[in-house]
C-alpha cells in the first residue's frame, strides 16, 4: 500500500499560544513573589493547588520545572548531574531533571533564570513513589521545612469511606497550620472561591470534551497536551478558567463549521502516556499519515478527571479530599481502565499509543492492562514501545517511528477492510 | 541433623511444607511485606506464606510488565503465570510502592484461582492522625480474611497468634544478638538462611528449631567468618548467595536490615488487650521500609543498628528498578558517611548475572575497610 507521508496543513488552536505564553511567565512570577517576601513552596501538581492558591503562595511544581527543562533540551545535562550524585538512571527522569537543576546551583543560564529555590516543601505520595521520595533530596539540599500529605489508595470498590476522607481532611488542616506557621494567612472564603472556580473549570472541561469527540477532530496532538487545565493548576484558577472558556469557544466554532485539525482525517489515536517533551513534534508525526491524536491523558495527570459536582464550595476541605481519593490517577488501575475504554469509545479511537516511560513506576505497570481492556471491550489495538518522556538521552527517533509506522498501516488496512 | 541443616532443608524445599499443608486441608495465603500482619492470617486459620524470587530467567512476565519494572515483582508474577503459586488461595500485599500496586492489579486480572488483597495502610507513620483510618482498614482486612477462610477472626485467636509471633521475633533477635561478638558466632549467610526459613515455617515449628539452634550456636567459638564487620541493607534481598559472596570477599556480615530479615522481627507487637489496635500500634510505630515516612525515623533505626552491631561499613544492596530504595540510598549514604560509616551502594537482580562485577566492587570496599 502507499501511505501519505507529507504532512498536511495543520490548524492549531489560538488558545494554545496563550497557554504557552502564560507558562513562560510562570517562573518570572514566582521570582517576583519571592522578591516581595513571599515564601516559595515547592510542591507536586497533584497536591491540592486550590489550597496553596487560596493562601496566595507562589508554587513551583517540580513536574512542570522538569518539563521546562526537558522542553529546553537540558534533560540530558541535568539527569547526568543527578546520576553523578549516586542516583540511579533507573529512577524517574522527571525527578532527575529537577534534581540536576538544583545541583547545577544556579551556575548556568537556565538555573539562573528559572530556578527559584524553595523556602518550604509540600510533598505527597500521590501519585507515585518517585513523588513520595525525591522531595527529600530537595529538603536535604535546601535545609527547608517540609510537610508530607499521605494520600490513601482508592482501593474501595464503592464509595470512599468516611474515615479516609476524615484522614485526608485532618492532614489538610495540619497543612494549613504548617502554612500559617511559615507566614501565610488562611481564609476559608478564599478557599471556597478556589473550589468554586475549580468546579466551574470542570464544567467547562466537560463541555470541551463533548466538542473534542467530534469528527473531524477539532483539537489534536500538542494542543491536547498543552491544556489550559495545566495552567489552572499552576498559576491561578481564574486565569486557567478564562483560558479554558476561550478554548471551549474555539472548539465550538470549529465543530459547528466542520473544521478539523487536518483535512481528510483517516484515523484517530489515543496517546496513553506523556509525549517526549524534548521532541513535541512527534505528536504531529501521525498527521503525515492522516492520523490525529484526539485524546491525551492530561486531565488525569493533573488530577482533574473528576465530575464537577464533587467540588462543593460549602465543603472545601472535604471536596479536596474527594478529589484526591477519587482521582483516576490514584491506584489501583481499575479507574484508568474505565477511563481508557470510555475515551476509545467516545472519541471513536482507532488505535492506542502506549508510550512507556522507562523510568516510571506507573505507566509501565498499567499499559498491558489498558491494552487488553481496550481490545477485549472494543477490539481496538494498542502499540506499546519505550519512550522516556523527559530524558532525551534515551530517545531513539528511528525506533519510535519504526514502531508507529506499521501500526498506522495496520489501522488503515483494518479500516479499509471495514 | 543440626537445627540449621533442618532449616536449610526447609529453605531449599518449601514444596514439602506446602504439600503437607494441602494434605491437612489448610488454606495458604501468600504474602509479601513486613507491613502485612501475618498474625491476622494465622488467626483466620490459614497459613501465611512469604513470596521469594527465584534465580530463573523472567520470561512470561515481561510481556505484562516492561523490563524497567521492579525485578522482584516481575519475578513473582512470572512464577504466578507459571502456576508456581497455584497452591496459594490468595496473595496479600501492603500499600508500599507503585509496582506492588500494579502487581495487585495484574494478579486480579490475569491469575486465575486466587485473588490479591492490598492493605491500604498509610505511608506516613509514627502519626496518631492515621489511627482511625488504619484501624478501619485493618477491620476491612479482617472481614476479607473471614470471608475467604470461612472462619471468624476472634480476639482470642489473634492474641494467641501475636504471642506466637512475638516469641518467634524474640528468638530471632536472640540469635541475631550472637552476631554482636567479635568474631560473630554465626555468619551473615547462615543468619539470612535461618531468617528466611523461619518465615516459611509455622511458628510453632520454627520456634522449636530456633531454641535448639541458639543452643548450638552458643556452643560455637566462631561463625566461620572474619574481617570487617558489615551491615547489609536494601530492599528485598532473598538470595543468601549474595551474602555468601560478601563473606567470601573477606568480610563478616554481622547485621542485615532487609525485608527478609530484621524488618520482620526487630520489634514486638505490644498486646494491650485490644489485638487489632496492638497491630496498628506495631505497624505505625516502626518505619523500617523506604516506602514509609518519616524518612528520618528509618535512618535513625538503621543508624542505631549499625552502632549496636559495631559495624565497619554498610553495603546497600538495591534490587534492580526498586525506586524507593534507589531514591533513599544516595541520601542515606551521605548521612552514614558523615557519621564515619563507609557505605557502598550496589544494584543486583535475582539471576545474579552480574555477581562477578559485584564481587570486584565488594572486594575493593572490604580492602578499603581492612
Amino acid at each position: 500500500m502507499v501511505m501519505t507521508t507529507t504532512a498536511p496543513a495543520r490548524r492549531g488552536l489560538q488558545t494554545s499560544q496563550e497557554v504557552f505564553n502564560t507558562l513562560l511567565t510562570f517562573s518570572a512570577d514566582i521570582q517576583k513573589a519571592k522578591d516581595e517576601g513571599k515564601p516559595v513552596i515547592w510542591s507536586s501538581i497533584l497536591i491540592p493547588p486550590e489550597l496553596l492558591h487560596a493562601v496566595g503562595a507562589p508554587v513551583v511544581s517540580v513536574e512542570v520545572l522538569s518539563a521546562l527543562i526537558s522542553i529546553s533540551q537540558l534533560s540530558g545535562t541535568y539527569c547526568q548531574i543527578t546520576e553523578e550524585q549516586g542516583f540511579s538512571r533507573d529512577v524517574c527522569a522527571f525527578q532527575r531533571c529537577y534534581m540536576g537543576c538544583i545541583l547545577a546551583d544556579q551556575n548556568d543560564s537556565f538555573s539562573q533564570g528559572v530556578l527559584v529555590p524553595p523556602d518550604m516543601v509540600v510533598a505527597s505520595n500521590f501519585c507515585c513513589m518517585s513523588s513520595s521520595k525525591s522531595f527529600l533530596f530537595t529538603v536535604d539540599r535546601y535545609k527547608c521545612p517540609y510537610f508530607f500529605l499521605d494520600t490513601p489508595l482508592r482501593a474501595w470498590q464503592d464509595s470512599i469511606p468516611r474515615e479516609a476522607i476524615d484522614y485526608y481532611v485532618i492532614q489538610l488542616k495540619n497543612l494549613i497550620h504548617f502554612l500559617e506557621e511559615h507566614g501565610y494567612k488562611y481564609e476559608e472564603d478564599r478557599l471556597r472561591h478556589e473550589i468554586d472556580v475549580a468546579r466551574r473549570t470542570l464544567v467547562v472541561r466537560e463541555e470541551i470534551e463533548r466538542y473534542a469527540t467530534a469528527t473531524p477532530a477539532p483539537i489534536a496532538g500538542i494542543d491536547g497536551f498543552l491544556s489550559p487545565l495545566l495552567v489552572s493548576q499552576l498559576v491561578n484558577s481564574d486565569t486557567g478558567l478564562a483560558l479554558l472558556e476561550q478554548q471551549r469557544d474555539e472548539l465550538k466554532e470549529r465543530v459547528e463549521n466542520g473544521i478539523g485539525v487536518i483535512d481528510n482525517e483517516q484515523f484517530r489515536l489515543f496517546w496513553f502516556g506523556l509525549p517526549a517533551l524534548y521532541n513535541m513534534e512527534l505528536l504531529q508525526y501521525p498527521e503525515q499519515y492522516g492520523g490525529v491524536i484526539v485524546r491525551s491523558v492530561v486531565e488525569w495527570l493533573v488530577g482533574m478527571a473528576i465530575p464537577p459536582e464533587k467540588m462543593d464550595p460549602d465543603k472545601p476541605l472535604e471536596s479536596l479530599a474527594v478529589k484526591a481519593l477519587s482521582s483516576a490517577l490514584n491506584p489501583p488501575t481499575t479507574s484508568i481502565l474505565d477511563f481508557a475504554v470510555d475515551v476509545v469509545r467516545d472519541y471513536k479511537v482507532d488505535g492506542v499509543v502506549g508510550a512507556v516511560k522507562r523510568s516510571c513506576g506507573l505507566i509501565p505497570g498499567a499499559v498491558r492492562l489498558v491494552k487488553d481492556a481496550v481490545f477485549e471491550k472494543l477490539g481496538v489495538p494498542t502499540v506499546v514501545f519505550d519512550l522516556d518522556y523527559a530524558d532525551q538521552r534515551d530517545f531513539d527517533e528511528a525506533a519510535v517511528k519504526a514502531n508507529l509506522e506499521p501500526f498506522f498501516e495496520t489501522i488503515m488496512e483494518s479500516k479499509r477492510r471495514g | 541433623m543440626t537445627a540449621i541443616d533442618t532449616m536449610r532443608e526447609v529453605l531449599n524445599h518449601p514444596d514439602q511444607l506446602i504439600e503437607k499443608w494441602k494434605v491437612d486441608g489448610k488454606k495458604i495465603v501468600a504474602h509479601r511485606c513486613t507491613y502485612v500482619p501475618e498474625e491476622m492470617i494465622l488467626a483466620a486459620g490459614m497459613i501465611p506464606y512469604p513470596t521469594f524470587g527465584t534465580p530463573e530467567a523472567i520470561t512470561k512476565a515481561d510481556s505484562y510488565f516492561q523490563s524497567c519494572v521492579c525485578e522482584y515483582i516481575r519475578n513473582i508474577f512470572d512464577q504466578a503465570l507459571d502456576n508456581k503459586y497455584s497452591f496459594a488461595d490468595a496473595l496479600v500485599v501492603a500499600n508500599t510502592c507503585d509496582t506492588v500496586r500494579k502487581l495487585h492489579d495484574h494478579w486480579n486480572t490475569y491469575i486465575e484461582g486466587s485473588q490479591c488483597y492490598i492493605i491500604n495502610n498509610p505511608q506516613m507513620l509514627q502519626n496518631s492522625n492515621n489511627r482511625d483510618f488504619y484501624l478501619q482498614e485493618l477491620q476491612r482486612f479482617k472481614k476479607w480474611l473471614e470471608d475467604i477462610s470461612g472462619n471468624e477472626v476472634t480476639n482470642e485467636a489473634l492474641q494467641k497468634a501475636i504471642h506466637l509471633y512475638n516469641e518467634n521475633r524474640s528468638l530471632l533477635r536472640e540469635l541475631y544478638s550472637l552476631r554482636k561478638s567479635d568474631p560473630p558466632l554465626i555468619s551473615g549467610t547462615e543468619a539470612l538462611e535461618i531468617s528466611m526459613a523461619s518465615t516459611l515455617m509455622t511458628k510453632e515449628e520454627a520456634n522449636k528449631l530456633l531454641r535448639q539452634l541458639i543452643d548450638e550456636v552458643k556452643a560455637r567459638n566462631d561463625g566461620g567468618v572474619e574481617g570487617p564487620r558489615i551491615l547489609l541493607t536494601g530492599g528485598i534481598i532473598d538470595n543468601p548467595d549474595l551474602v555468601r559472596m560478601v563473606e567470601e570477599c573477606g568480610a563478616a556480615v554481622v547485621a542485615d536490615d532487609l525485608c527478609t530479615s530484621a524488618r520482620t522481627f526487630w520489634y514486638d507487637v505490644k498486646d494491650n488487650g485490644n489485638p487489632l489496635e496492638a497491630i496498628y500500634n506495631y505497624n505505625n510505630d516502626r518505619v523500617v521500609c523506604a516506602c514509609m515516612h518519616p524518612f528520618e525515623a528509618r535512618y535513625d533505626y538503621l543508624y542505631d543498628m549499625a552502632k549496636e552491631y559495631q559495624v565497619d561499613g554498610v553495603i546497600y544492596f538495591n534490587m534492580m528498578h526498586c525506586h524507593p530504595f534507589l531514591f533513599e540510598c544516595p541520601l542515606y549514604k551521605d548521612k552514614l558517611q558523615a557519621a564515619d560509616i563507609p557505605t557502598i551502594t550496589l544494584e543486583t537482580g535475582h539471576d545474579l548475572s552480574g555477581i562477578g562485577q559485584l564481587r570486584t566492587r565488594v572486594q575493593a570496599f572490604v580492602e578499603m575497610l581492612g
